[in-house]
């Protein structure tokens, strides 16, 4: 049996606003992505292949299953167009499909089964197909190509029950329910159990930590001293809670730092963002002592920011004489003034400030200054603090349109000068967009090396 | 920010702060607030108009309580908008003050109050100061 995964955004948008740089269907339900439950279903249903249709391809997903051979699958990943209906979708996949059954599940929905009941149903006779819907989609199984053509008269006879997830309170509901009495009916993998509490590796909770059951706590976090944690508390991957605080009723989502002395009730915490159930949108505490995201440790990030430093620290000794000499001669003469602009820092959306210039890019000493890459010099200092690559994606203007655009694009990554810039391709035009991908995607600094040379020596277009 | 006030015919005083209470503002009401908790130590707090608030705020607010509470007086806070809140309940501070739906409700609760020496009936507990429940004239 094969199974499509349908993840369109009708269904699954809404959590958008509220988990800022995660995709909808990596939102964890108990440390465990809401898509890596559906796939379980599949596998336990019979599937032996699985697609995953997204309505654009996300890095994050793919990371996360690979090609699914961790859960004894393959999987591959296909597309769907907005407004697709289920008609379209088994069309575009009708060479994955073959003459086969087929499993779809269309829609944001909890399935609840129970792990260890006989869930198979690839030997599973119908004409007419069989489906179980609810508010927030349905499954639907056909047994062959020429079953369940009009899902309409599918029979509503499948063993199992749905639950919508419309809203942050189904989600907190059904954590709820999963790391309570349901727990032993799913897999929550890697994690080793000791009365209520689910830990996973590298996990370091303080002798005067109090864990109060039903608590999961994922790998790599940290719980100091004197902090209590549960009931019904999930705290996610790389999560730190500060000494003295309390975090109860609540989810902690991946790399959240909680400070000290808080009490953290009936919430989701997401970095910065707070969300109480019943809210309609987020709260952002710009404090980091209170809530911040902490960065991930990576020993390639911290070997490629020191490259990346040195690199800058070069080029800014090998550009400061001119950009004094240029830069004194163009401010008194009126051509050059220096404007702070707020751009998109990163994938996680976070807004900052750079400086840019501003010269008349026609006239001998603009094009002098455009040449010698001096506009760039006064972002040099962001290369050597960290906040940008030497050569990364086009820093983005800090607008909704491109905060959104940066959280669906986990590699985004500014830099001083563009992937794209050496070729001469129109910023934000599809080929450009698709180029910052490719290179994003491909993570080798010799090659980022070749293109800021090829960047250098190139005939470049002034920054808009 | 801007700091707005006026005194009730009850003594009470019903202070408005405009805008945010972070670290730039704080040492601006601070003052004000001292000021005027040293003239009228019962305080309705209008935080209607609060943007912004962060724990420098919050410990503002809370040098300002442990001030009124010597003087026999109470700051009492009315109309938190969500930020207002979400800093009084994570930070275990909405124990502490009395929160109120409205500033008017929050200056009516002083009309209510028990005598000044109920109040007087203290206990510590991680490390705030909560006082006895009764002189807070049943907040929200």
């Amino acid at each position: 049996m094969k199974a499509l995964i349908v993840v369109k955004e009708e269904a699954w948008g809404w959590m958008r606003g509220f988990f800022d740089g995660t995709h909808p269907s990596m939102v964890p339900i108990c440390n465990k992505p809401i898509l890596e439950y559906m796939l379980d279903f599949t596998i336990l249903a019979g599937a032996e292949k699985v697609r995953m249709v997204l309505e654009e391809p996300c890095a994050d997903v793919e990371a996360h299953f690979g090609n699914g051979s961790l859960w004894g699958v393959e999987i591959d990943y296909g597309e769907c167009r907005k407004g697709d209906g289920v008609d379209r979708i088994l069309y575009k996949n009708s060479a994955f499909r073959g003459d086969g059954a087929l499993l779809v599940l269309d829609g944001l929905f909890f399935i609840n089964y129970d792990k260890r009941e006989n869930l198979r149903l690839d030997g599973t006779r119908s004409e007419s197909g069989l489906i179980k819907s609810c508010r927030g989609g349905y499954v639907l199984h056909m047994a062959d190509r020429g079953s369940g053509r009009n899902i309409v008269s599918a029979r509503e006879e499948l063993p199992f029950s749905l639950s919508p997830l419309s809203s942050l309170e189904d989600i907190a509901r059904i954590t709820r329910r999963v790391l309570g009495p349901h727990r032993s009916r799913y897999v929550l993998p890697g994690y080793g159990e000791k009365r209520g509490v689910l830990t996973g590796r590298n996990v370091l909770i303080d002798k005067d930590a109090v864990l109060i059951p039903p608590v999961v706590v994922g790998d790599d976090t940290s719980v100091f001293g004197n902090a209590v944690i549960g009931p019904f508390a999930v705290l996610g991957k790389e999560v730190v809670i500060g000494e003295g605080s309390r975090v109860t009723n609540s989810i902690v989502m991946p790399g959240t730092q909680v400070g000290r002395n808080l009490h953290v009730d009936k919430k989701i915490v997401d970095g910065k963002r707070v969300i109480a159930m019943g809210d309609t949108a987020p709260l952002v505490i710009e404090e980091p002592r209170l809530f911040s995201r902490l960065p991930p440790f990576r020993l390639g990030e911290k070997i490629r920011y020191a490259a990346d430093a040195l690199g800058g620290l070069l080029l800014g000794l090998m550009l400061l004489l001119p950009y004094l000499v240029l830069g004194a001669a163009g401010r008194t003469a009126g051509m050059l003034r220096m404007e702070k602009k707020p751009c998109v820092a990163g994938a996680s959306g976070d807004s900052a400030s750079f400086n840019f210039t501003a010269y008349a890019s026609e006239t001998f000493f603009g094009k002098l200054f455009s040449a010698l890459h001096l506009d760039r010099f006064p972002r040099i200092k962001d290369v050597l603090r960290g906040r940008l690559r030497l050569v990364g994606n086009r820093l983005l203007e800090d607008t909704p349109a491109n905060r959104r655009l940066a959280a669906d694009f986990p590699e985004y990554r500014p830099g001083l000068f563009a992937f794209t810039e050496g070729e001469d391709l129109v910023p934000g035009s599809m080929e450009a967009v698709v180029a910052e991908r490719f290179y994003s995607g491909r993570q080798s600094f010799l090659d980022d090396l070749a293109l800021l040379v090829r960047t250098l020596f190139s005939r470049r277009r002034p920054e808009s | 920010m801007k700091i707005s006030h006026y005194v009730t015919d009850k003594e009470v005083v019903v202070v408005t702060p405009l805008g945010c209470l972070d670290g730039l503002s704080a040492g601006h009401f601070l003052d004000t607030l001292s000021e005027l908790i040293s003239m009228h130590p019962k305080v309705a707090l209008d935080c209607s108009g609060i943007v912004h608030m962060d724990s420098m705020g919050m410990g503002i607010l809370m040098v300002c309580l442990r001030q009124a509470l010597s003087l026999r007086g109470d700051i009492r806070i009315g109309a938190p908008v969500p930020v207002v809140s979400l800093m009084l309940e994570l930070t275990r501070a909405d124990k502490v003050f009395g929160i109120f739906e409205t500033a008017a409700s929050a200056a009516a609760s002083f009309d209510t109050d028990l005598p000044a020496e109920s109040v007087s009936d203290c206990s510590y507990d991680d490390g705030w100061r909560l006082r006895s429940k009764q002189g807070n004239g049943g907040g929200k």
